[in-house]
């Protein structure tokens, strides 16, 4: 895709959200009666229309400005192998963060640190361990005997 | 004032404090020296830590974090190439030509030095203008309030450089995120989709950890190389002499009070104070030609500028409440952590903690020129540390710091939506910054509108009576209107 097909998928992005806000505000707030002046639903809808009309502007000035910008060309642009990367990362942390509850903060991790360690190339098994033990300690002197942050115990720890 | 400050010293002046401004500045200058992450980023990661602490001990350990990781910025870039913070870009002109040619440690204290100065000069600034300021803001009602949210919200247009209407949806995107939650006025649901955790809204800091801290993770992971930069750390080489530092103390004051002014405008921040230094010295400079291959004017400069700009940021900040740029707005999250509101009344009220923070800044200038000095050498090797081992400390450091800030594991959700957008939207040339801005003043333009219309009874004249709004509205056409004027300057 280059950067001007790119703005006119962005801009109708923009423009189908805007729209979805402005429908969505009647189901979403309910009005009390004669309260204020500006009701609570007026500032999201004005919200909608300027995101729409943002969209319409940028689908308009995309349509009409040819790619002449030298920095519109500069895209950065992840390449396939760094897109698996980002993609495992991401597993890796959502599954750390949505299991936190279920299994345990200090559990899940030491499990999220050792196992992101060797998915980011730490070969020496001492780094690994020093970092866990030491990120952990550091972890619970802090939030929890400090700041008394009830960090989730879930099943184990 | 003086009463204030006599008043505050002795608090200030405690062990914890103390510990606290030096752990602040050792971490700042560390994550600032660390490729890749920025001060910004070093500010928001540690604001949890100050959620059970004393109100100014906290905002002091902020600030030790914001000032050495805008100095530890220009390390990398004097010996990388790669600026630290974007206010270091400048400072990589001449640093990294300087390292080159083995000149790296004079070019280091030269950053320090003049960082310093610029520093000090910006303190200044702050504790003079700053309650003067406030006094005229205690006479603000919701008009002027809105009109100054107003105002604070024009800022997106000089952030958004690049690409204004991109900026703009950027700014509307995060006034839609600040209206979830419970109406102000009204106290109705609004987005909440029946869901419990929405009631309280989307919380500023997990939004901001994501968006700044979990991006530049994922960014860390999509540049993620094992192989070692390769250049010589061990700094055994000459340092700066007296000659050549009072060489460049012309442009050093010259360049603090470009960088005090600047800061002072919200929306500008450090980065531009230190483009135009350094524009201002090559002109004035008896080596022009110097500039870009290695001049040590240039990087005075530059970093006085930038540094010039941290006092003077706090103005708007702590006087009307509107944060100057992307760290002071991080900084105002911390505030109202400590359900403080940043504003006249802040002076009025807790005269104790902006007096605390205003001469505790000056204590981190102090402390930074010392720890600076002293670690100087070691600094220079904090660069090597691998990435592969900061992206799992720093995972784990954003998961547990969105969790305490009310125990609530939806916060923790939140910085892996926001972590994903701040990642994204750059790559499509949307800026960030207007996303945060929008939702910290996105609440306080509507509140105040719909409070001032209730006053005025439906009459919009309201916003056009006294004379500081009219005195907003103008500034508000200024800020809109000086930005594409400059473009079109650029162009011709």
């Amino acid at each position: 895709l280059n950067i001007t097909k790119k703005n006119i998928i962005i801009a109708l992005i923009t423009f189908f959200i805007g729209l979805l806000i402005f429908l969505l505000v009647p189901y979403q707030i309910h009005l009390v009666r004669g309260t204020t002046i500006i009701t609570a639903r007026d500032f999201p809808k004005t919200i909608s229309y300027i995101l729409m009309l943002l969209g319409i502007i940028l689908g308009i000035k995309s349509i009409f400005e040819k790619e002449k910008s030298k920095n519109n060309s500069k895209v950065e642009k992840a390449c396939k192998d760094d897109l698996i990367r980002i993609i495992k990362f991401l597993s890796m942390f959502a599954m750390y963060i949505f299991g936190i509850k279920i299994i345990g903060f200090f559990t899940l991790t030491t499990i999220f640190i050792v196992f992101l360690m060797i998915f980011l190339k730490i070969k020496k098994w001492y780094m690994i361990f020093l970092i866990t033990i030491g990120v952990d300690l550091f972890l619970y002197l802090i939030f929890v005997n400090v700041m008394k942050v009830n960090l989730p115990t879930g099943l184990i720890l | 004032m003086l009463e204030n400050i006599i008043s505050v010293i002795p608090n200030l002046f405690g062990l914890i404090n103390l510990l606290t401004i030096t752990f602040g500045v050792i971490i700042g200058i560390t994550i600032g020296a660390l490729p890749g992450l920025t001060a910004t980023m070093a500010v928001a990661l540690m604001l949890p830590f100050t959620f059970g602490m004393n109100s100014t001990t906290g905002l002091l350990l902020l600030t030790g974090l914001y000032f050495g990781g805008i100095y530890g910025g220009s390390i990398t870039a004097i010996l990388i190439n790669t600026p630290g913070t974007p206010a270091a870009t400048a400072t990589a002109l001449d640093g990294y030509p300087l390292a080159k040619e083995g000149k790296a440690l004079k070019a280091l204290q030269m950053a320090l030095y003049s960082s310093f100065i610029g520093g000090i000069i910006s303190f200044f600034a702050l504790l003079f203008f700053a309650p003067q300021l406030a006094k005229l803001a205690l006479r603000f009602g919701p008009a002027e309030y809105f009109m100054l949210a107003i105002f604070g919200l024009t800022v997106i247009v000089s952030v958004s450089q690049a690409s204004l209407i991109k900026g703009l949806i950027s700014g509307s995107m995060g006034l839609f995120v600040a209206i979830i939650g419970l109406d102000p006025l009204e106290g109705v649901p609004r987005f909440c989709f029946e869901n419990i955790n929405f009631y309280g809204g989307i919380q500023l800091i997990p939004a901001l950890i994501g968006l700044f801290a979990v991006s530049q993770i994922i960014l860390s992971i999509e540049q993620f190389s094992n192989h070692k930069a390769e250049i010589d750390t061990s700094l055994k080489t000459e340092g700066l002499s007296l000659n050549e530092f009072f060489n460049s103390i012309k442009h050093i004051i010259k360049s603090s009070l470009i960088g005090v002014v600047i800061g002072a405008i919200p929306g500008t921040g450090g980065a531009i104070a230190a483009f135009i230094a350094y524009n201002q010295a090559k002109r004035s400079s008896k080596n022009p030609d110097q500039f870009g291959k290695g001049s040590l004017e240039g990087i005075a400069a530059a970093e006085s500028a930038n540094n010039g700009t941290t006092g003077a940021t706090f103005i708007p900040l702590l006087t009307l409440g509107v944060p100057g740029d992307i760290i002071t707005a991080v900084i105002l999250g911390a505030f109202m952590m400590q359900g403080l509101t940043p504003g006249p009344m802040l002076f009025v009220n807790h005269g104790d903690i902006v007096y605390g923070l205003i001469i505790g800044i000056l204590l981190v200038n102090i402390a930074m020129l010392i720890i600076g000095s002293l670690t100087i050498k070691i600094y220079a090797k904090v660069i090597d540390i691998p990435s592969n081992i900061l992206i799992p400390i720093i995972s784990v450091l954003c998961v547990i710091g969105a969790f305490s800030i009310r125990n609530s594991i939806f916060d923790v959700y939140c910085i892996i939506i926001f972590g994903i957008i701040g990642y994204i939207l750059p790559k499509f040339g949307f800026p960030l910054a207007p996303i945060l801005i929008a939702i910290i003043l996105g609440p306080m333009a509507e509140s105040n509108l719909r409070r001032a219309l209730i006053i005025s009874k439906g009459s919009y004249t309201i916003f056009l009576e006294s004379p500081f709004a009219i005195f907003f509205f103008i500034l508000i056409i200024l800020s809109l209107l000086l930005p594409v004027i400059n473009k079109r300057r650029e162009k011709n």
